[in-house]
């Protein structure tokens, strides 16, 4: 029975992956120059963290509560949650066009790193769950009272990604002009 | 009737496939393929005659044929991955690695199971050892399909329906195979029921994008960056574990 249904769940896992591949469209050469202007930008000016702190401040949020004023306190809300909406699409945007360019790059070189690769894979993989779980979790109960929850699902992502930080260490070249990722990812 | 019908198209079919192949040249650039298909043209001719004259010999000449398909099936996977990873040699080698990893676990899965089984009966031993190596086939075939989906590996229209038509054709034998060695009832008397016309789909899949001798997708030559693989990688890397930081910021502000 065990047989029937691993043979089954392959058959599946195959057929699925063809016809994801079949219908997967090629990207426009648009796209990749919209890549490398991404790495650009990301690598003078990586979302500015000013930014999200303001976003997230939840100072203004007690404030309006303590005035028991609800309406306003509804519209705050939803301006916020709009706010942070936009900045999840836009990241989780940047990140993908950023993970396109790599994967457009790399697949040329002839000494392609396996294990660096499935890292790098992992990460990004990681990086989409965590970022579509906030957006569920922004959208389903509102930025101020998701954090508790996001919180939980960000502690669990950073511990998967601590060990695989130190790769990185390995790998980066003592020349590069980029900035070292922040010790609390 | 309807299983004579299916089985005459197939017959049909086949002899199309490889005279277009002779006339447009695919014949050279895909031989193992097309090797394949007369093989099996060759099975279905010679079955009915077998089966009237000789039942006895029946089951031990199709087992063997069938094992023998599915043993040059690896030629076609061969193909594919030779047609459409020439230009990615480290895409090539990265599917060489895990080819391996895939084989290693198969052989030793068998290795496991057949131990202590004694000598079964021909067909049976035949049939699980085929159902092993289409299910590797299939391994392959996933490993193959996420690396094009992942580095986006552009091919050609005819590689293209290769891959789409032999998926097709070794998923449906997987799972007709898982049932090769249980009685036919439910399910599995339907796929075996449904198991030709499916290779018919994977022959119309064939003849559609076999049609003509297509030219290889063009190659883009890669970059300055993109030959600086090792910084490109921490680049990506060290990004990629700033947006996840980001996150964190998100979730602890």
């Amino acid at each position: 029975m065990i047989q029937i249904a691993l043979s089954l769940l392959l058959a599946v896992l195959l057929l699925g992956l063809m016809l994801h591949w079949a219908l997967q469209a090629d990207i426009p050469s648009k796209d990749l120059s919209a890549a490398w202007d991404t790495l650009g930008c990301l690598r003078t000016r990586f979302f500015p963290a000013s930014l999200v702190d303001r976003i997230l401040d939840d100072s203004d949020f007690l404030f309006v509560n303590s005035q028991k004023d609800r309406q306003i306190l509804v519209l705050l809300e939803a301006e916020r949650k709009a706010i942070v909406m936009y900045w999840l699409r836009n990241t989780r945007r940047q990140v993908k066009l950023l993970m396109i360019f790599h994967v457009k790059s790399a697949r040329h070189y002839a000494k392609l790193a396996p294990r660096l690769e499935m890292r790098l894979a992992s990460d990004y993989v990681s990086f989409l769950v965590v970022c579509d779980l906030l957006r569920i979790l922004v959208r389903m109960r509102g930025p101020f009272r998701a954090r508790k929850f996001a919180r939980r699902t960000v502690a669990a992502g950073s511990r998967f990604c601590a060990a695989s930080e130190q790769i990185l260490m390995i790998t980066k070249d003592p020349h590069a002009e980029i900035q070292e990722a922040p010790r609390n990812a | 009737m309807s299983n004579q019908l299916v089985w005459s198209i197939c017959i049909a079919l086949e002899t199309l496939l490889l005279a277009r192949a002779m006339r447009t040249g695919l014949l050279k650039t895909f031989p193992v393929f097309y090797g394949y298909i007369a093989c099996v043209l060759a099975k279905d001719l010679l079955s009915i005659p077998i089966y009237t004259h000789s039942p006895s010999l029946y089951a031990p000449f199709y087992y063997t044929a069938e094992f023998l398909l599915a043993a040059i099936g690896y030629g076609i996977l061969a193909e594919i991955y030779n047609r459409s990873l020439k230009n990615y040699s480290g895409v090539a080698r990265f599917f060489r690695i895990l080819f391996a990893i895939a084989f290693l676990a198969v052989v030793l899965r068998v290795g496991v199971s057949s131990v202590g089984t004694g000598l079964a009966a021909f067909s049976r031993a035949v049939a699980g050892l085929e159902r092993d190596l289409r299910q590797l086939q299939a391994v392959l075939l996933s490993c193959l399909l996420v690396l094009f989906t992942y580095y986006r590996i552009r091919v050609g229209r005819n590689v293209r329906g290769l891959v789409i038509g032999y998926s097709v054709l070794v998923a449906s034998e997987v799972i007709t195979l898982s049932f090769a060695l249980h009685p036919a009832t439910g399910f599995g008397a339907f796929m075996r029921g449904a198991e030709p016309a499916i290779y018919v789909v994977s022959l119309l899949i064939w003849l559609t994008t076999l049609r003509a001798a297509q030219a290889e997708t063009p190659f883009d030559m890669p970059c300055r960056i993109e030959q600086d693989y090792e910084r490109l990688a921490a680049v990506t890397r060290t990004l990629l574990l700033r947006a996840r930081a980001q996150l964190g910021r998100v979730a602890r502000a």
